[in-house]
């Protein structure tokens, strides 16, 4: 088996992470508000759960929390949309989805940015920061129920 | 700021890519019609400023809100196993 490439990644925030070359994932335009870096990985927490880190490699202080919209809201639907497809997306098997998770002090209050995911092609590892303008979702959406009396 | 007056049906060019046509006016409401190369992104600017002000304000700060996130989900969500994961690792 041919070992692939290993990035190191040192972030003073977040600790180090060694990074498969071929699991790096490319947003050519940013995300919105960060366009200047292209360059992010998906990973695992050290204790998993539904929500994944995207870490930037560029600029490795800066990740987010992220969690596949469809394992909190069942019905999420992206539609169609020109730069979904402009990212060459064939089938289902070819798209990921990561809604941006936002955790406020009151980590239950946490929220999904449903308006704006991050959309993946996994064949070419390219993805972008879509708006859904389909007035369904908002950039709040709460992804746990709060506990009931 | 360049300040154009139109007329219903007029156009504005913005380089050579880029045309604003004004399609109705209504009261307080105007139309447009805008017409760009895919590569240039039009967004009403709310909501171009919300996603912008959610994603700064989403950027994590550190591993520890992660880790109250991660058991706030797990509680209610149980843990990650048998989660399909195509992006990997």
């Amino acid at each position: 088996m041919e070992a692939t490439e290993q990035l190191r990644v040192l972030s003073e925030r977040f600790g180090e992470f060694t990074v498969p070359a071929d699991q790096v994932l490319t947003l050519q335009e940013g995300l919105i508000g960060f366009p200047e870096y292209h360059r992010f990985v998906v990973m695992e927490h050290p204790s998993p759960s539904l929500l994944r880190w995207l870490l930037c490699i560029d600029e490795p202080n800066l990740a987010f929390a992220v969690a596949d919209p469809t394992d909190f809201f069942p019905s999420y639907q992206l539609g169609r949309h020109e730069e979904i497809e402009a990212l060459g997306i064939e089938t289902a098997d070819d798209l990921a989805v990561l809604s941006i998770v936002s955790i406020p002090g009151d980590p239950a209050a946490m929220s999904a940015n449903l308006m704006a995911p991050v959309v993946v092609n996994v064949r070419t590892r390219v993805g972008r920061q879509v708006i859904l303008e389909n007035g369904l979702y908002s950039t709040r959406h709460r992804l746990l129920r709060p506990a009931g009396p | 700021m360049l300040v154009l007056t139109r007329k219903l049906g007029e156009v504005i060019r913005i380089g050579s890519g880029v045309t604003v046509r004004v399609l109705e006016i209504k009261g307080n409401q105007v139309r447009l019609g805008l017409d760009a190369p895919a590569d240039v992104k039009i967004f009403r600017e709310e909501v171009y400023r919300a996603i912008l002000s959610e994603n700064a304000g989403a950027a994590l700060g550190s591993l520890d809100a992660m880790d109250a996130a991660t058991t706030a989900v797990r509680k209610h969500k149980g843990g990650a196993n048998g989660v399909e994961d195509k992006l990997g690792r």
